[in-house]
């Protein structure tokens, strides 16, 4: 601690350079960790605030939702089987609007009193002829009232109110009546989906008495949902890479750093320091910085959190933050360990140029 | 009475490339405690390569080095370097500081490193340096002070461990005469109140006043 902050002190320029540039490592690698995670929740909003696990697909679905259909023998199965749970439908559409652009929504309808049933923010439940959509519709200009035309039924809704956290491909979800559902499809109500209650083994029990169908896991639901994947794995690939380039960045920063003090690590040596106090002291080095531009760094991406547009996914839980802050911590010590390898093997005598 | 440092026959062998290069034929000699020996010669005898194997900085490539008694011509690195961190003091020919420590912390630094109490360390610290003429000079940085100073910050930092042996490799190049008499005639004080032992390679022939003996290098031998 002595050596490290010592000199830490008196290079208070070329640390705060380093400092400077592992805060803006950081500060990106938050940014877009929030980016990811703001984006995959904001695909599937519904899913997520279901509080569901398990769910039971068609198995030709391919774990697509919008595409599976649950055959009315598995239906019943389930409903007369121990387990809970919800049967649901969901399939992509589009609102007509006159004069003004169409919309691409989701259409659901869930039984309004069940435990997926989505959380009403302003106005109220439908009834039939009436919707619920998610808040964000309200940037298209559509209103407590308004009537709008589903595209694939041609039938006309009157909104009665919004939700939150109701989204599916990133489209906005609109709910409606079970009995207009039942009406689209000339009376008979179609299950896309059935949303397990329960655990692991809740999930084994059901998927044991299924004929048609599967039971699939939240992941592999969101993972069904087309560009879900792509999307979530780009955004991975570049935070991986980040790290990636953090790693050499830093590594490259210190070597250079500790190339320029070989002198001084050969002083050391030559009057008895140990390699431990050294490396220690490098260590020790690279914690501090890394805390202090951490730190910084999170302050700043929660800062900036705050004042993003609406409309911009940016979500960063803590738990993201920790284990950001934990990666990041590796990789620079990852980084310091070439560095370190450089200390150790740096001979006393030819460091300070001779027994001059 | 037996001999602090004890070189016998010690030979050194430098390989540059293909060619090899004996810098040390065969040198031997005794240094007692409370003894203060010179060591001249033309540049190029292989003074400073000498003192480097006497200081554990180096191994001799045959031949023995007695400390003490004790054999430390093959000793491992981890051996070498708690010899020079509690029994040799060496003293390079620049001064060799840490620019980040303060005059103060270079010494500190020792203590820290020997596990030694704070306390009394800081009193010795404090006295060394003022006894060197540097007590206005604590707190400053290395690029702050005169060649000379920092010389003598190098020399209290050598003591500071208190060693039995004292190395010096012309440690008054950087100063001028008279402060390098000062700084010598103390060196030479000190290693006889505590029965200690120094050699000091030097070109001064005026430095040699203070010395006991002088030991002749030529060509990688005494003559
Ligand atoms: N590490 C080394 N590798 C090769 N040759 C060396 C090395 N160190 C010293 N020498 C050579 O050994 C000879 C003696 O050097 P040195 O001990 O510094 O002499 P002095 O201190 O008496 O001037 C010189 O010719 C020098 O070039
Ligand atoms: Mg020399």
């Amino acid at each position: 601690m002595f050596l490290a902050l010592k000199e830490l002190r008196y290079e208070k320029t070329r640390y705060a350079l380093v400092a400077g540039i592992m805060f803006l490592i950081s500060f990106l690698v938050l940014f877009v960790s929030g980016l990811a995670q703001g984006l995959a929740f904001n695909n599937a909003s519904s899913l997520e605030t279901m509080n569901v696990d398990h769910f039971v697909l068609d198995e030709e679905a391919e774990h697509q939702l919008t595409r599976s259909l649950v055959s009315d023998e598995d239906q019943q199965v389930i409903e007369d089987g121990e387990v809970d749970a919800t049967p649901f439908g969901l399939h992509m559409t589009m609102l007509i609007r006159e004069e003004a652009s169409n919309v691409d929504v989701a259409m659901m309808s869930v039984d309004f009193n069940s435990p997926i049933a989505p959380t009403i923010i302003e106005g109220q439940t439908p009834s039939e002829g009436q919707t619920l959509i998610h808040e964000s519709i309200q940037e298209e200009g559509i209103e407590i009232g308004d009537v709008v035309t589903d595209n694939a039924s041609d039938m006309e809704f009157e909104v009665s109110g919004f939700t939150e956290d109701q989204t599916f491909s990133h489209a906005p979800i609109m709910h409606v009546h079970e009995e207009d559902w039942r009406e689209m499809r000339d009376g008979e109500f179609i299950v896309s989906t059935i949303a397990i209650h329960g655990g692991e083994e809740e999930a084994a029990q059901v998927g044991e008495q299924l004929t048609d169908s599967e039971v699939i896991t939240l992941d592999e639901a969101l993972a069904g949902i087309p560009g879900y994947s792509a999307e979530q794995g780009s955004l991975t690939m570049m935070i991986v890479f980040l790290y990636i380039i953090a790693a050499f960045v830093l590594a490259a920063f210190f070597y250079v750093i500790t190339i320029q003090k070989l002198n001084q690590f050969g002083i050391m040596k030559a009057i008895g320091s140990p390699v431990s106090v050294l490396a220690k002291s490098l260590l020790v080095q690279v914690m501090i910085l890394s805390a202090v531009s951490l730190t910084l760094a999170i302050v700043v991406t929660l800062g900036a959190s705050q004042i993003m547009p609406e409309g911009l996914p940016f979500q960063l839980t803590g738990t993201m933050v920790a284990i950001s802050a934990g990666l990041f911590l590796l990789t620079a010590i990852v980084g310091s360990l070439l560095s370190l390898y450089k200390v150790a093997k740096v001979d006393a005598l030819e460091a300070i140029g001779g027994a001059k | 009475m037996n001999a602090k440092l004890s070189l016998q026959h010690v030979q050194k062998t430098f390989t540059d490339g293909d060619r090899t290069l004996t810098v040390l034929k065969d040198v031997s000699f005794d240094i007692f405690p409370g003894e203060f020996v010179a060591i001249v010669g033309p540049s190029g005898s292989g003074k400073s390569t000498m003192l480097s194997i006497a200081g554990a900085l180096l191994s001799p490539s045959s031949g023995k080095l007695l400390l003490d008694g004790k054999n430390i011509a093959d000793a491992s690195e981890k051996e070498r370097q708690l010899i020079r961190l509690h029994q040799i003091g060496f003293i390079f020919q620049s001064s060799h500081l840490l620019p980040y420590l303060t005059v103060k912390d270079q010494l500190m630094l020792m203590t820290r490193l020997s596990k030694e109490s704070k306390k009394d360390a800081e009193q010795r610290a404090e006295r060394l340096l003022t006894e060197l003429g540097l007590r206005h000079r604590l707190h400053q940085y290395p690029e702050r002070l005169s060649g000379g100073e920092r010389q003598r910050v190098a020399i209290a930092r050598a003591w500071m461990n208190e060693p039995d042996l004292i190395l010096a490799d012309e440690p008054t190049a950087s100063l001028d005469t008279e402060r390098g008499q000062h700084v010598i005639e103390q060196l030479a004080q000190q290693v006889k109140q505590q029965k200690r032992a120094a050699i000091m390679v030097t070109h001064d022939e005026r430095m040699l006043a203070y010395c006991d003996r002088v030991i002749t290098l030529e060509d990688g031998a005494v003559s």
